[in-house]
């Protein structure tokens, strides 16, 4: 006695399956559809399935895809039923089906049925020989051969399009989902068909996505790209489009990755914010300038009368610093708001780099940071001006000797310090990518986005000013590049510099 | 009908046959609503799948008068000819009408 389940939304052909197999002593389990199946298969190992081919909510063919995939199924005995059969020859290996019966009247499908049960038990190169069987025995129609065209290039389109696709019953189960779909959600197609689509979705964002399915009527629900829901660490829109079917009512829903477009719109947010805040420090840093030449001009002024009168007074000396300071903070800033006017030339990465580590590499080796650098000699000349590009990186490397220092306030083994360069293609550009990579405390990954803004400092008091990266992100934007941070708090800081290449 | 004869052509048991025969009945009238509405929205490939599986169902039933009907029902749909269908479409409804009292479905 064998258990076999049998699949087919025709009432009447499971009706006529089951007396056939049960006359012949057999165990049979029926389903009308492939999700159907699939909850019988959860609890339930069959010797043979037979499955239609054409069938609503997942039909035979994905069902004998899922089937092959599941490897307490693998050794199941699949034989489709098919009505296409007459039409073409179907391609079982793609369908991973063991035997194909073409449908025709039931005195002739009773016989194939019975010698495909034959087939399952012999050998694998014995059930090669007769694969599909009673197609010699039909003839042509053309009603179903315009049928599969059809199904062929709506499969084609579906299996192209860049949206993810997916079909839902009425009770949100995954029926049938496209490639782009799968790409976006990164499960596998046999885990994903019969899962509750609402539960791809972690708690946060479950409720907007069960709210946009309530109560659909005709109408499409949106969830925009102004508030995306997230999926599989992306950010994704969807379109819910139920469709008025007169029996199944299925529930159509377009996905679309639209994370690229949010960090885009991120970086486009931060530089205008950058840009309001230069404004507004130019005006700020303007306004300052006047009275402080006036504080330092009237300080020279006391100190000068102190001498007179042969006052041994430091004061006016100490508020001449201070008001230093102030000019030089004021001059900082002004550099950041609009950059140095002067005109750019070629140069290589390597000089600049060498430039810079001669000014620092004291530092660095006196706290036993262990230094690497691999830029190689070959790299394309980048159109810069060198002492600003000499500013950012003695400035990425102070933040990085701090760092280490923070994290190993002694020797260390792993106390170290790369440095690299590299040419990369960014939409069609090439560029030259210097990396900074330490190992030190890390950024916290809350003010990553940040620590390039004016007086924004992680740095006790006295320690700095916060305007060494701003002044850098200023000086890189400027140049036409780009500026990048990653970093893992408590483990590494990598700081990316990318400037265009010439040529 | 002569379900005598129709069952043994099919090598089955005549109640056998009558019980599938209503089983054929009861999903033919449902896909023939099926028929009206896809007429009515002209959906041509729908109409086809359609008569599809009523011609299939008769073909297993060897019951050849309605396979034809289905047929030409698929085929006129094809040629736009949606007048013709909605004709054919009311011939196979009287018969499934008629066959149906046989039954008593």
């Amino acid at each position: 006695m064998k258990k076999i389940l049998v699949v087919d939304n025709h009432s009447m052909m499971l009706k006529f399956m089951s007396n056939l197999l049960e006359k012949e002593g057999h165990q049979v389990l029926t389903a009308s559809d492939g999700l159907s199946a699939l909850e019988i298969l959860k609890t339930n190992i069959p010797d043979v399935i037979f499955a239609d081919l054409i069938m609503p909510n997942i039909d035979g063919k994905k069902l004998c895809r899922i089937v092959r995939r599941i490897p307490k199924l693998k050794d199941v005995f699949v034989v489709i039923l098919s009505a296409i059969a007459a039409e073409e020859e179907p391609h079982l290996d793609d369908y991973g089906a063991d035997v194909c019966i073409a449908k025709g009247p039931f005195n002739k499908m009773a016989r194939h049925v019975l010698l495909a049960l034959e087939l399952s038990d012999a050998e694998p190169t014995q059930r090669l020989k007769r694969r599909i069987i009673g197609r010699q025995e039909l003839f042509k129609r053309e009603i179903t051969k315009e049928l599969l065209a059809s199904k062929r290039h709506f499969e084609a389109t579906l299996n192209n399009i860049a949206e993810g696709i997916l079909e839902l019953t009425p009770e949100l189960k995954i029926v049938d989902i496209n490639p782009a779909a799968l790409s976006i959600i990164g499960i596998p197609e046999e885990t994903l068909l019969s899962s509750d689509f609402t539960k791809l979705f972690n708690e946060k964002h479950q409720k907007r996505i069960i709210d946009s399915f309530e109560n659909p009527g005709n109408k499409q629900r949106i969830i925009s790209p102004e508030t995306p829901v997230e999926l599989n660490n992306k950010q994704i829109t969807l379109n819910v489009i139920p469709i008025k079917d007169d029996e199944h009512n299925p529930i159509l829903v377009i996905l679309k990755d639209v994370t690229q477009r949010k960090q885009m719109e991120a970086q486009l947010q931060h530089a205008q914010r950058m840009e309001a805040i230069g404004t507004l420090a130019a005006g700020v840093a303007h306004e300052i300038n006047n009275p402080i030449s006036g504080v330092m001009g009237y300080a020279e002024i006391l100190k000068d009368r102190y001498q007179e009168q042969g006052r041994n007074d430091d004061i006016p000396n100490k508020i001449i610093k201070e008001a230093e300071r102030i000019a030089e903070i004021v001059k900082n800033l002004l550099s950041f708001a609009r950059g140095w006017h002067e005109e750019s030339s070629p140069a290589h990465i390597k000089d600049i780099i060498s430039n810079t580590l001669s000014m620092i590499k004291g530092r660095i080796a006196k706290d036993g940071i262990k230094l690497s650098v691999d830029v190689p000699d070959n790299l394309p000349d980048i159109k810069a001006r060198s002492h600003e590009i000499q500013q950012v990186f003695l400035n990425i490397l102070s933040n990085a000797h701090y760092g280490l220092n923070q994290r190993f306030p002694k020797a260390n083994q792993d106390k170290s310090l790369e440095i690299e360069s590299e040419v990369i293609k960014l939409e069609d550009q090439n560029y030259v990518r210097t990396t900074f990579c330490d190992c030190g405390t890390g950024i916290p990954k809350n003010i990553l986005n940040k620590i390039c803004d004016p007086f924004f400092s992680t740095k006790p008091p006295g320690n700095g000013t916060g305007l060494g990266l701003s002044i850098s992100h200023g000086i890189i934007y400027n140049h036409g590049g780009k500026l990048l941070f990653e970093s893992v708090e408590g483990e590494y800081t990598k700081v990316m510099v990318d400037l265009p290449a010439i040529g | 009908m002569n379900f005598r004869k129709l069952s043994k052509n099919l090598g089955l048991e005549e109640e056998e046959y009558i019980e599938l025969f209503e089983l054929f009945v009861e999903t033919g009238m449902e896909d023939l609503n099926k028929l009206w509405f896809a007429i009515d929205i002209a959906s041509t490939e729908k109409v086809a799948s359609i008569a599809h599986s009523l011609k299939g169902a008769s073909l297993n039933m060897g019951l050849n008068e309605f396979q034809e009907i289905a047929e030409a029902i698929g085929k006129t749909a094809r040629d736009g000819q949606l007048e013709k269908t909605a004709k054919l479409a009311k011939i196979l409804k009287e018969k499934l009408d008629n066959v149906a009292g046989v039954v008593g479905c």
